[in-house]
């Protein structure tokens, strides 16, 4: 108990620093004259959990190398952890990560490959069997990694990376092959970690799962970035939109042409019609159909979820 | 660089590489060693006899069939420095590697010393079945072995298993070259083998004055302790330059390299 009093304190005390977790600015990876990560700047806030966006080839992977001191920039410059990115010795001794999906020596078995790192990290091994119960995995602890499921092979990734207790978790698609169990899991992990104070910085494909998680959203597209900041800013930025239905489907078009009238612009979808106006306004919709005899049986406001954000930033289509 | 050891081996210690290494190199030790009281006094299709009864009654005798292994061995650590290094791309581990370890020459460095470790077990397992092996043999063969228990016998078993070992890490060197060159085990493993087996062979074989200049040629020669076309010190030093310009490349291919695998 006084544990966790102590972890929320320090959480707390961290959420209030100023200083970013990660901190780039021009980060740029170049290969042949193309630019694959291209004057990336974004920060990181500490104890935070960051949700790392973009499609493939987006160069979200490149940009965690980067940040690994895996691969060296072309340009630009950052920080983790208030330690600059050409030297990741300084700083990796508190950062955990999983890059491009788990791998281990498949001849060895899922707590060996374990005591492996936490030998090459100067790690007590007692951790090891504290890990693997975490990610519900010491029962199997013993068995080699080839006969993993690739959920257990994503739990033991994770198992990894926090085996230095880590300030800072970079996690690349840590749910890729999880089942919708394995995926709530780990959301549910993620979220434990950032009110013990780790910063997470994630990426995935699942933007509804990032939806849910993240405070923060770093998003990419083709090396550029297109957003930076808080979730919450992102959506509330979209339009939000207020879907009505009509008890006669034939009203519908005289309350679109009504809505446009007041300077509204809408779209109708399967008999229903989508008000592009500001939540608030709802209350003054209904009245204003009621004073036309139209009668509704449904009101209902929308915000548009993360994934239609992301494919609206991106110009694509689901 | 002493946690890089130990995590290494951890790896190396394995059942099937670490038993299955031991099992193997004691098997190819009493081979080779046994093959020498099998010929000798037996003239070889026409050329001059390899080795006779008074050769192996010397104080040299005792190892004979030892330096004999000594190119095996080589073989041997090629393919385990090649393979282990080259493995750590291959299977995506370099990533997880370098994480817990960014400082890159302390990590090759402590690689390529526990795997030298595991070179010179290699190399003491082989001289000890070896010598096990020529004192069967000599029983056999009613050999006269009182100068194997003399202390210029000592002296050259000692000799013999540093020049063996030498050569041993320096097949070693070659093997972790490639390894960070070409990241594939088959691939690194198939080419060192093609180019010291085969291609350095015809080129020996055809033209005796290469031998001089060919790293493994050169190794060999190390293990046998010098023979009559290249002197022993020309043949250490041309190795161990070979081998400093090999760890040097190495080091800098692997401090540089980006690591996207």
């Amino acid at each position: 108990m006084g544990g966790k009093l102590q972890f929320s304190w320090q959480a707390y005390v961290m959420s209030l620093s100023a200083e970013p977790a990660i901190s780039v600015s021009g980060l740029t990876k170049k290969y042949g004259g193309r630019a694959v990560v291209d004057h990336l700047t974004f920060d990181v806030p500490k104890g935070s959990v960051c949700g790392f966006v973009g499609p493939n080839g987006a160069g979200k992977t490149t940009t965690i190398r980067m940040l690994l001191g895996l691969i060296s920039s072309s340009d630009g410059q950052g920080e983790v952890l208030g330690m600059p990115l050409r030297h990741p010795e300084n700083y990796l001794s508190n950062v955990g990560a999983m890059i491009e999906g788990p791998a281990f020596y498949p001849y060895l078995s899922g707590r060996e490959n374990l005591k492996v790192l936490a030998t090459l990290g100067g790690y007590p091994h007692s951790r090891v069997d504290d890990l693997l119960a975490r990610v519900d995995l010491l029962d199997r602890g013993g068995s080699k990694f080839k006969t993993y499921s690739l959920g257990m092979k994503q739990r033991l990734g994770i198992a990894a990376a926090l085996l230095p207790q880590p300030e800072l978790l970079i996690l690349d698609e840590p749910t890729n092959g999880l089942d919708p169990a394995g995926i709530h899991e780990i959301r549910t992990l993620l979220r434990g970690l950032a009110d013990e104070g780790i910063t997470v910085f994630v990426s995935s494909h699942l933007l509804i799962e990032l939806e849910q998680i993240s405070d923060h959203l770093v998003i990419l597209n083709e090396g550029k970035l297109l957003f930076a900041g808080k979730t919450n800013h992102l959506l509330e930025a979209q339009l939000a939109s207020i879907v009505v239905r009509t008890k006669r489907d034939e009203d519908l078009v005289q309350l679109a042409a009504i809505v446009k009238s007041l300077g509204y612009e809408s779209t109708m979808e399967n008999q229903t019609l989508h008000v592009f106006a500001p939540v608030d306004w709802a209350a003054d919709l209904n009245r204003v159909a009621f004073d036309a005899g139209i009668v509704l049986s449904g009101l209902a406001t929308s915000r548009p979820s993360l994934e239609d954000t992301f494919f609206e930033m991106i110009g694509g289509s689901k | 660089m002493i946690r890089v050891f130990r995590a290494e081996w951890r790896k190396t210690r394995r059942p099937t590489l670490f038993i299955g290494t031991l099992v193997a190199i004691t098997m190819v030790s009493i081979l080779t060693s046994s093959i020498f009281f099998l010929v000798m006094d037996e003239p070889r299709r026409g050329r001059e006899v390899r080795v006779t009864k008074a050769m192996f009654e010397q104080a040299g005798g005792l190892t004979l069939g030892f330096a004999n292994a000594g190119g095996l061995l080589g073989v041997v650590a090629l393919c385990i420095f090649a393979a282990q290094m080259s493995q750590e791309y291959s299977l995506g581990t370099m990533r997880n590697l370098l994480v817990r370890q960014p400082r890159r020459i302390t990590l090759l460095l402590g690689k390529y010393l526990s795997m030298a470790s595991f070179a010179m077990l290699i190399v003491l397992v082989s001289a000890i079945v070896s010598v096990a092996t020529s004192y069967v043999g000599a029983n056999a063969k009613h050999l006269d072995t009182t100068l194997w228990n003399t202390s210029a016998a000592y002296h050259s078993l000692f000799l013999t298993f540093v020049n063996v070992l030498i050569a041993t890490l320096g097949y070693g060197t070659i093997g972790i070259f490639l390894g960070i060159i070409l990241r594939s085990p088959i691939s690194s493993i198939s080419i060192g083998l093609a180019w010291l087996l085969i291609i350095e062979g015809i080129l020996a074989a055809v033209l005796t004055s290469t031998r001089q200049w060919l790293p493994g040629q050169l190794l060999s020669i190390v293990a046998a302790g010098g023979d009559p076309d290249v002197s022993y010190s020309r043949a250490l030093i041309s190795a161990s330059l070979f081998m400093v310009l090999a760890l040097v490349a190495s080091g800098l291919l692997f401090k540089r390299r980006d690591v996207s695998a």
